[in-house]
């Protein structure tokens, strides 16, 4: 039981010391995939300049959830053969799903607009 | 042999239920099925984006943290606790043994997710799991996309959500002697999903809450109901030895990492196993939740402590006393009609639990998480948080039932089934230990 009981000492001494002085912080190492949105009213910029609605903001994904600065903006359209955007779908664009930041629908979040067949 | 046999059949329906529903309107979406939310698929929604953002950034940090001083320290630290929890387990101190080596591991934990980036999750419990369980991706060099890291962490919720199913059903059978309780408490928590909105309207599914009890959202509850059930699981065998008593501990203790108002229930629970057992198995409960401390505190500057939910906190603070009328008649699935549905059978079948010690281990973990819920502000529009006691509602609902069933029968004598009865129950101890014939 004393051996158990060195052992522990040992390892949390250790342990203790390494995390002192080794100072490490992983704090600028966010791997966030980034994603395009668009503003809505009541949006500002990190200065608190307002954003006009409709604006398309290029955010760290999910940013509107956490981010008061952009509370509320909506992920961007994809429109096919144009690509993310805020503007809306041209005329006789229909919407069919959504789609990834590549365009690939069936998966992703970004509402996705393609010419209607016959049009 | 038959009984167990039904039981078993049945108890695997009510898992294949609770598992396949979601599974089903994730295959037909976006087409919406009768008694479902219309859902359309989106890896991501509302507070998972902070949960993957966690785990994105957990799988970031593991480099930058460990390469250097503190990893060579963590692999002396894990070598020197796994070793004297061995010696002490030959000793005859597993649960020694077993609180050294989770210590270890936790202690690693902490300092690992303290020096993480900011991510938005208010927790870490839950994005430590669905990392863990998302290893494959980067082991293979896969990109952990939203949508890969969707179908582990649904995987996962898929699993907790199964297994509450039958630790309901098992704990309900042990706390009232009877199958037939475990096996209605069970199918009534299955099926769940599918009868909500047929009480309390569509708005049932409003805000997501849907999505988030059968798992398709990814957050925190089935993970966080699941390990409050295993709790429940351990402290009702009983077997309950002192290595099991901390491993409920370190179950509800990992619980409060998962989601913080946990530790109310896992507080309310060791204070029933001290009086219950003693001081002692109440202190190895109390042992086992510490472990998870580390942890705990690791995150706490990154959760809650800096969040602010994405909206302002109302004027006047998040915690009021005037929103308890609002979440008391205003909320999208405990409606009064939900309310009437659902408590007079739990309270019938809380007197109908004798043994006061089963009784407080369901009715405490509701009442506290009712007081942490009842004054704040977002409760309303969030049922969700109740979910963590809905195996101890349904237990209680069930018990109740089968004691209006069973007065009804006594009008017209019917033979109790033998396999009905659970010999050796807590409920039936608690009448033979009052000198009393069971009814």
């Amino acid at each position: 039981m004393w051996t158990a009981g060195a052992l522990v000492a040992v390892g949390l001494l250790t342990f203790a010391a390494a995390v002192a002085f080794a100072n490490v912080s992983a704090g600028n190492s966010a791997a966030f995939v980034r994603a395009g949105y668009c503003s809505v009213a009541g949006d500002t910029a990190p200065d608190g300049t307002p954003i006009q609605p409709g604006t398309f903001l290029d955010l760290t994904l999910g940013a509107p959830s956490v981010d008061g600065h952009y509370a509320g903006a909506v992920p961007a359209n994809f429109v096919a053969g144009v690509g993310l955007t805020c503007a809306g779908p041209p005329p006789g664009y229909v919407r069919e799903g959504f789609a990834d930041g590549g365009g690939r629908q069936g998966t992703g979040m970004y509402p996705y607009y393609a010419k209607a067949s016959g049009s | 042999m038959k009984a167990d046999r039904s039981w078993s059949l049945f108890l695997g329906g009510c898992v294949a239920l609770r598992v396949l529903v979601p599974l089903v309107v994730l295959a037909a979406a976006p087409t919406k099925l009768p008694l479902a939310p219309h859902y359309t698929y989106a890896p991501l929604a509302g507070d998972s984006y902070g949960f993957y953002h966690a785990l994105a950034n957990l799988y970031a940090a593991a480099p930058v943290v460990f390469d250097g001083w503190i990893g060579i320290a963590s692999l002396v630290l894990l070598a020197c606790f796994g070793i004297a929890g061995e010696l002490v387990r030959r000793s005859g101190l597993t649960w020694l043994a077993a609180s050294l080596w989770l210590l270890g591991a936790s202690l690693v934990l902490g300092v690992f997710v303290h020096d993480m980036a900011d991510s938005g999750a208010g927790v870490i419990g839950w994005p430590l799991i669905w990392a863990f369980a998302t290893l494959p991706l980067p082991i293979l060099r896969l990109a952990t996309t939203p949508d890969h890291a969707f179908a582990f962490g649904l995987a996962v919720s898929l699993a907790a959500n199964g297994f509450t199913v039958v630790a309901t059903a098992i704990v309900g059978r042990r706390l009232s002697g009877r199958r037939s309780v475990g096996l209605l408490a069970a199918a009534l928590l299955a099926s769940w999903p599918l009868w909500t909105s047929l009480v309390a309207g569509s708005q049932a599914w409003g805000n997501g809450q849907w999505n988030v009890d059968t798992g398709l959202a990814l957050y925190t509850e089935p993970v966080s109901t699941a390990l409050v059930a295993a709790a429940l699981l351990l402290l009702t065998d009983d077997r309950l030895g002192a290595t099991a008593a901390v491993v409920a501990g370190l179950v509800l203790g990992f619980s409060t990492a998962v989601k913080l108002t946990d530790g109310l229930i896992g507080a309310a629970i060791t204070a029933v196993v001290a009086l219950r057992d003693g001081v002692t198995r109440g202190a190895l409960v109390a042992l086992g939740g510490l472990i998870s401390l580390p942890v705990l505190l690791g995150y706490w500057s990154h959760g809650y402590a800096s969040d602010f939910e994405g909206v302002a906190a109302p004027p006047g603070g998040r915690y009021q006393w005037r929103f308890v009328h609002e979440n008391l008649i205003s909320s999208t699935i405990f409606t009064p009609w939900m309310l009437v549905v659902l408590l007079p059978l739990a309270v019938i079948g809380a007197a109908s639990i004798r043994d006061r010690f089963g009784r407080a281990l369901l009715v405490l973990p509701i009442a506290v998480t009712v007081a942490a819920y009842a004054t704040y502000y977002w409760t309303v529009q969030h049922p969700r948080f109740f979910y963590v006691v809905m195996p101890a509602v349904f237990i209680l609902q069930a018990a109740g039932a089968v004691r209006v069933a069973r007065s009804a029968q006594r009008r017209e004598p019917v033979p109790e089934s033998v396999a009905e009865r659970e010999p050796g129950s807590l409920d039936e101890r608690s009448v033979v230990a009052r000198g009393k014939a069971a009814p």
